[in-house]
């Protein structure tokens, strides 16, 4: 099954801005790649006293999300992330949900390689 | 008899406040608890070496991979995200385990059992004159004190006199460290962010049900708020301890006190009063 692809967003509309934030934004927007569509999911964890971070990864793992599109990634999730093999991008601060997207695929994100909160 | 010495806002004296009335008990049965775990600094005024250090642990979840099924239960029981399964395997962050046992009770495989994880120490010192002095000291990265500090508080249940030097804030840490006092003195300052903290932990101690006073440092004359606040809540003004410099000075020197300002002897000893009258 081909994997997924999840971007940190604000709201839950393809044009909602991104959210920073990983494991306490508001909703992820899961796009996959075989229908090309988004599904939009509220974050559980958004917010968890402790522990957002890996709520939300093992959020996203249950969907079978293979790459994620966020700006601010937290150690714990960083290091389950790595673990499970998921890739991270940066380089989304600004952008709409769909801008981001484009950006992946046009191969314009920067991959994050260590946490960045 | 347990006191709990407590603030809401951090650096309004708390230490100041449990040291000194340590020393104006100078009774050698007597025990301070020093249960800010995060900061602990009671050990800086006697300047003594501890007699021993103990080492507190607490249980967290240990996955057998031979018999994890990687089904997904123990992560979606945890309250607090502390199980994570991946792939090939399930990641647990002891940090941020509660020790609740829900994983362990719930596996269907049993292949979950509790280790035990150091999540710091307490240190036994000495004071000569003045009692014992518990220190608990939680390890750096630990996100959760609560249980540190019921283990210091298993101290010397028999001491005739507790005094616990409490945490900051009115989170569950302070909640931990005053549960079971017969009475709380609240150590403010009359200052906005004072007041502000001084309101939750009132309630806190209304919650509770525990009697308790305030204990205003730093008093510069003017404490109409206070004053009203006290009426109104029924929670005396047990002391005012006068702003010092000579005494801030002293104190950050680690000299004594209680000779920087001879009257707080005197202030010690009617706190004591009260506290006796009341509980």
């Amino acid at each position: 099954m081909i994997k997924k692809i999840a971007i940190c967003s604000t709201g839950s509309s393809p044009s909602s801005q991104v959210d920073e934030r990983f494991g306490r934004c508001a909703c992820f927007m899961i796009w996959d790649p075989e229908t090309k569509d988004f599904e939009p999911l509220a974050n559980p964890a958004a917010d968890a006293a402790h522990g957002a971070g890996t709520g939300a990864v093992q959020t996203l793992l249950n969907k079978n999300v293979g790459f994620i599109l966020a700006q601010r990634v937290g150690p714990k999730a960083f290091a389950v992330l790595k673990q499970a093999d998921v890739k991270i991008y940066g380089g989304i601060v600004g952008k709409t949900v769909t801008e981001a997207l484009d950006s992946y695929r046009a191969e314009a994100l920067p991959e994050l390689l260590s946490p960045s909160n | 008899m347990q006191i709990a010495v407590a603030s809401g806002k951090g650096g309004t004296g708390k230490t100041l406040i449990s040291t000194t009335l340590m020393k104006v008990l100078n009774d050698e049965r007597v025990v301070l608890i020093d249960a800010d775990v995060e900061e602990p600094n009671a050990g800086l005024v006697f300047n003594q070496s501890p007699l021993t250090t103990s080492v507190v642990h607490r249980l967290v979840p240990t996955i057998d991979p031979d018999y994890c099924t990687l089904c997904g239960d123990c992560a979606a029981i945890c309250n607090f995200n502390a199980l994570v399964v991946i792939p090939d395997q399930v990641l647990v962050f002891n940090e941020l385990c509660h020790s609740c046992g829900a994983c362990v009770a719930l596996c269907p495989q049993s292949a979950i059992r509790e280790t035990k994880h150091p999540l710091g120490v307490i240190e036994d010192t000495l004071v000569p004159g003045c009692g014992t002095l518990s220190t608990g000291r939680l390890n750096v990265g630990e996100a959760l004190s609560p249980p540190l500090i019921k283990a210091c508080k298993q101290k010397a249940p028999g001491a005739p006199t507790r005094i616990i030097d409490c945490p900051p804030g009115t989170t569950c840490a302070m909640i931990e460290a005053i549960k079971g006092s017969d009475y709380c003195l609240l150590v403010t300052e009359p200052t906005p962010l004072g007041r502000h903290d001084l309101v939750l932990s009132l309630e806190a101690l209304q919650l509770l049900n525990i009697p308790g006073g305030l204990v205003i440092n730093r008093w510069q004359g003017n404490d109409q708020y206070l004053s009203d606040l006290s009426r109104r809540t029924g929670f005396p003004i047990l002391a005012r301890i006068p702003f010092s410099p000579e005494l801030a000075r002293s104190y950050m020197r680690g000299a004594e006190t209680l000779e920087a300002m001879p009257e707080l002897r005197c202030i010690m000893t009617d706190i004591i009063r009260q506290i006796k009258e009341a509980v």
